[in-house]
């Protein structure tokens, strides 16, 4: 028993490695998604790094220059209408962003995940169950449901990254739903039911990683769709709160018509920033679809 | 005969997921920190008597499910309940939103098909040319742009800039009320609310339609001389089409919520304009009298694209 494991892990490496290598050469030949994940990774790295290396600061007042000041060598984007430097505040804004997107669709998948499995798995009711559930979260505009949950939670950064958090669950279950029903059925997961493997541990061993693909894609998916939610909801004023800067929220003092008609420079930045992250991730689970080449359920 | 059993079923269906998502909605609802009472009185003056008094008055002092339950039998007979914010019949008040909203949803819908059909369907049949690249370019944006964003900008080019459209409202303040400017103040919201499902469309056209290319019935008719524009229409859209009803179905829910957002930026008065003003008064019985009214619509709305399921192609039987 020892024997044939050590003898069979070897090649079992060799396997998922050279599978490894497939999916990432694949991937580089996939040029909109290597461009898109350069993008993201420099990104990243300004929102995090740049306030700190320039040492900007998104809330103080700078009363040397006029409010609601023009793009100069001080402020790159200008002033907002309290004097607060516009270009610290789309960096932040950005931090904000990107992390109520990633964050909010973690918490999706480890909601929406379990409960697919277990459809899945099990069948019968507790199929019955979670996905009628799933469908009637899908079947009614989750926009709505999040509005009224933000305002009876009070909108704030944790608060809206948990509740489109939660209400982003029925998409991975379904995805996770739909590739569990065609493995549950295959031969090696028979094998183990017939060797008296437990439940909890074919499910966790056996099928868990072969969703992994599907699931990773849905993820890039969700956490774009996450972003734009979030953006939303702060652009409505229910979102994320000032002083707290996000991309929604700056854009939302670009409804006064006069902000919108004479400084292009505040509102543009966060808007097109916002666009390109969006295409950004789209593109990066374009291409990881046809490098992981799963033959996937979304 | 058996359709018509169909429908009953789906309604049936229906129950069930309107009980819950009205129940889940009212139980939120409930849990508000501040009590409908405060927010109706602004009154200091208001003793802890009166305040009791008008509380047993509403049903406030009962618990959460008898205040549901009672809710819903007013639901049953048309009754509503008053709105905190403005006292009027919530019943009244969401009738008179519903019209703008159909009518927005219902010409982005109009625009999105007249624009992504086309597209799509230019982009499948010679693929991988500069009209694929080019519809292909469109839906990627489209689907990444955030629709407050392109409201802002188009604001920003049409409204400010070109002057050609008016950026708030269905008609404008000078009193007179014409089909011509209501159509003027529509351009605007539509277009926004639209270009999100262009992008989304022209995919999904594009794929459907590709499939379909490739299969016998168009080789044949191609084989016995029949023209490229009658393959097209006749023989490829015509089975391409259903697919993109089920895309349509599935896009109802996010269609009205995306409503909310472009309604509250053009100043549209329709639910989703109705529904941000509701909730920033926290008025609890609006809120829940416009969800009944989306629930409603979204049910009939996939009632329509079940039967035009059928309609289009008559294999499908229930």
């Amino acid at each position: 028993m020892t024997n044939s494991k050590a003898a069979g892990k070897p090649q079992q490496t060799a396997e998922a490695s050279s599978y490894f290598k497939d999916v990432v050469s694949r991937f580089k030949k996939h040029r909109l998604a290597m461009i898109s994940l350069v993008v993201l990774v420099i990104e990243v790295l300004m929102v995090v790094f740049l306030p700190i290396v320039l040492h900007l600061d998104p809330y103080t007042t700078d009363y040397e220059t006029y409010f609601g000041a023009g793009p100069s060598s001080k402020h790159w984007l200008g002033t907002d209408d309290i004097g607060r430097d516009c270009f610290a505040r789309f960096l932040y804004g950005g931090r904000v962003s990107l992390m109520v997107g990633i964050l909010s669709a973690i918490l999706s998948l480890a909601i929406g995940v379990p409960l697919g499995l277990l459809a899945g798995y099990y069948r019968g009711w507790v199929e019955t169950i979670i996905m009628r559930l799933a469908d009637i979260f899908m079947s009614f505009p989750s926009m709505v449901l999040i509005l009224v949950l933000v305002s009876v939670l009070g909108p704030s950064v944790v608060t809206v990254t948990i509740v489109i958090g939660i209400l982003g669950w029925p998409r991975f279950a379904r995805t996770i739903y739909g590739n569990v029903l065609s493995v549950r059925e295959s031969e090696y997961v028979e094998a183990a039911r017939a060797i008296g493997t437990k439940d909890g541990q074919i499910m966790t061993k056996y099928i868990l990683p072969n969703t992994f693909a599907p699931v990773l894609i849905a993820f890039t998916f969700r956490a774009a769709q996450a972003i734009i939610t979030e953006s939303s909801l702060s652009f409505l004023g229910m979102g994320v709160q000032a002083p707290q800067a996000s991309w929604g929220n700056i854009l939302y003092d670009a409804q006064s018509i006069s902000v919108l008609a004479t400084r292009p420079w505040f509102w543009l930045p966060p808007g097109i920033a916002l666009l390109v992250t969006i295409l950004c991730i789209n593109f990066l689970g374009d291409g990881l679809r046809d490098a992981l080449d799963t033959k996937m359920v979304i | 005969m058996s359709k018509l059993r169909y429908i009953i079923k789906r309604l049936l269906i229906a129950i069930p997921t309107f009980l819950g998502i009205t129940m889940l909605v009212y139980l939120l609802a409930s849990m508000t920190p501040s009590s409908p009472l405060e927010i109706m009185f602004n009154d200091p003056m208001a003793t802890m008597e009166q305040m009791e008094q008008m509380e047993k008055a509403m049903g406030l002092d009962q618990p959460v499910y008898i205040q549901y339950l009672r809710w819903l039998k007013g639901l049953l007979t048309g009754n509503l309940g008053y709105s905190y914010r403005t006292s009027q019949p919530v019943m009244s008040m969401v009738l008179e939103r519903i019209g703008p909203t159909l009518l927005l949803t219902g010409t982005a819908m109009l625009i999105t098909f007249l624009i992504a059909l086309p597209l799509g369907i230019m982009a499948a049949y010679k693929p991988y040319s500069k009209w694929d690249y080019v519809s292909s370019g469109i839906s990627f944006v489209g689907v990444a742009l955030p629709n407050f964003f392109a409201a802002l900008v188009l604001i920003y080019l049409f409204n400010v800039k070109l002057k050609i459209f008016p950026s708030s409202g269905m008609y404008d303040s000078s009193g007179t009320r014409s089909f011509g400017m209501l159509m003027h103040h529509l351009v605007l919201p539509a277009v926004v609310l639209a270009i999100q499902y262009i992008g989304s469309l022209i995919r999904q056209c594009r794929g459907s339609m590709m499939e379909v290319l490739q299969s016998d019935y168009v080789r044949t008719a191609r084989a016995k001389g029949l023209l490229e524009p009658p393959v097209l229409v006749g023989h490829a859209l015509r089975n391409a089409w259903i697919p993109l009803i089920s895309w349509f179905g599935m896009q109802l829910p996010a269609l009205i919520g995306g409503a909310v957002v472009t309604e509250q930026i053009f100043g549209w008065p329709g639910l989703g304009s109705l529904m941000v003003q509701s909730i920033n008064a926290r008025d609890y019985p609006t809120i829940m009298g416009i969800t009944v009214v989306i629930a409603v619509v979204v049910l009939i709305g996939n009632l329509i694209v079940d039967l035009l399921y059928n309609l289009l192609d008559p294999r499908i039987r229930y």
